[in-house]
């Protein structure tokens, strides 16, 4: 345990009064308000006043008559006899639009970001997802989730555990199918996965492959490229496991392909 | 079918009037708050199949509900990822020096009563992100750690943005208290 200064004891106080801070932390912080009678008063101060501000903003609860039309408008229930409102769709979800709109983004984005190795045409992830999210409208030639390991092994990756979904690390993941690509005649499995109602993409190749692929084209960013401006419009990661390797194409979501999914 | 729904139901119903609360400070720039609970609600009904009951339920319809709202609002998830530590310190300081925040924290309640209206209007003129991170955590109760997944950022820039947050409402009271006169000073 550390001795604190005051100032240091303060720089704590949040996290202390939200109990985030690890057990050394947190010992530290209560040895010194023990002694120090100025930082004691500015901490039960800050802790009156913060909850009294919670208390005023938790008052707050659900009309009625909105609690009566969200739960009318689940499938199965009885409604109440309330006249319901015609109820306007959220101005984005005009889910067309949002891709083409995705797509023109990310060729744009795709120049960008390869400042060295100059490729042609936009990178594999780019490109991937931008068919990819076609590919979810039409969901040609996909294999579903149960047939998806005679897919494997069919293609010679043989037996892997593939989740095909479940609710992981907060998120709702969901396998909807898998279908063999061909990226620059590299030989993949691509699967395709739902997140939040947000489609994402696996993709599934041998090293060897994926390390034959020109650097801009591998569905993965490359290091030292700008992953944070990238991050803004998809998510890719990518994990190895013995001579293959997984690259996860989301839509500026996440989907960790070394947790749940291999 | 209907033993889901009934599930469904038990589950979801004592978390409306958080979603609610929490949508109505969030969506009231575009769209509504009823849409966004709407939506969310239906979409968490869609998916329920594969919620496994047991797990955080709270945590994951709030899920659905933040992803809904960053659906409506492209910009938001970028605004996130923003932040500027070095600004933090200095709100610190600023507020330290200050007389009129001596007297809030000298009797918080009774500056919050006569404020309670502002106060709302308050947090919602909140930077976004800022507000997003502040009533997960502080209104919702959710641990740093459970909103730096919701939201897909670093724990530091949680902790950044509620700092701020924090910092930006209690220079709101420290306003309300100078433009309104010290309180009187109540005898101990
Ligand atoms: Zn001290
Ligand atoms: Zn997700």
């Amino acid at each position: 345990m550390t001795t604190l200064r005051c100032e240091q004891a303060r720089a704590m106080l949040m996290a202390y009064l939200d109990s985030e801070l690890d057990a050394n932390a947190t010992l530290s912080v209560t040895e010194h308000l023990k002694g120090c009678a100025g930082c004691r008063e500015r901490f039960e101060r800050e802790g009156r006043l913060e909850q009294a501000l919670v208390a005023t903003l938790r008052e707050e609860t659900m009309p009625a008559d909105v609690r009566a039309r969200v739960l009318d408008a689940l499938p199965g229930h009885a409604p109440r006899r309330m006249r319901r409102r015609p109820r306007p769709r959220l101005p984005v979800r005009r889910e067309a639009l949002a891709f083409a709109a995705a797509a023109v983004l990310l060729v744009a984005a795709g120049l960008y970001l390869y400042p060295f190795g100059r490729v042609d045409g936009p990178p594999l992830a780019l490109r991937a997802t931008a068919s990819h999210r076609a590919a979810f409208a039409s969901s040609d030639g996909l294999v579903p989730p149960e047939r998806v390991d005679a897919l494997l092994r069919g293609a010679g990756f043989g037996e892997l555990p593939i989740a095909h979904g479940g609710f992981v690390n907060g998120h709702m993941v969901e396998l909807l199918g898998a279908r063999r690509e061909d990226l620059a005649g590299v030989p993949v499995i691509h699967l395709v996965y739902e997140c939040c109602d947000v489609p994402a993409s696996v993709f599934l190749m041998r090293r060897a492959d994926f390390e034959e692929l020109p650097v801009g084209l591998r569905p993965v960013l490359v290091e030292g490229a700008s992953l944070d401006e990238v991050d803004d419009l998809l998510d890719v990661r990518f994990a190895r496991r013995g001579d293959l390797v997984l690259a996860a194409v989301g839509d500026g979501h996440h989907l960790e392909p070394a947790s749940p999914l291999l | 079918m209907a033993d889901r729904r009934a599930d469904f139901s038990a589950l979801l119903e004592p978390e409306l009037d958080a979603l609610w609360r929490f949508a109505e400070r969030m969506c009231w720039e575009g769209g509504t708050a009823e849409d966004c609970v709407q939506e969310a609600v239906l979409t968490a009904w869609r998916k329920f199949e594969a919620f496994s009951v047991g797990t955080n339920f709270r945590a994951w319809v709030f899920r659905i509900l933040v992803n809904t709202i960053f659906n409506a609002n492209n910009s938001l998830r970028r605004r996130l990822r923003v932040t500027d530590r070095g600004a933090d310190l200095d709100l610190v300081a600023a507020l330290e020096r200050e007389e009129a925040y001596e007297h809030v924290l000298a009797d918080p309640e009774r500056v919050l009563s006569r404020v309670s209206d502002e106060l709302r209007g308050a947090v919602k003129s909140l930077p976004q992100a800022e507000r997003m991170v502040f009533l997960l955590r502080a209104i919702e109760g959710f641990s740093y750690r459970e909103i730096a997944d919701t939201l897909e950022i670093p724990m530091g820039t949680v902790m950044s943005h509620l700092f701020r947050a924090r910092a930006r409402l209690r220079e709101f009271l420290a306003d309300h208290v100078r433009e309104s006169g010290s309180p009187r000073r109540v005898p101990s």
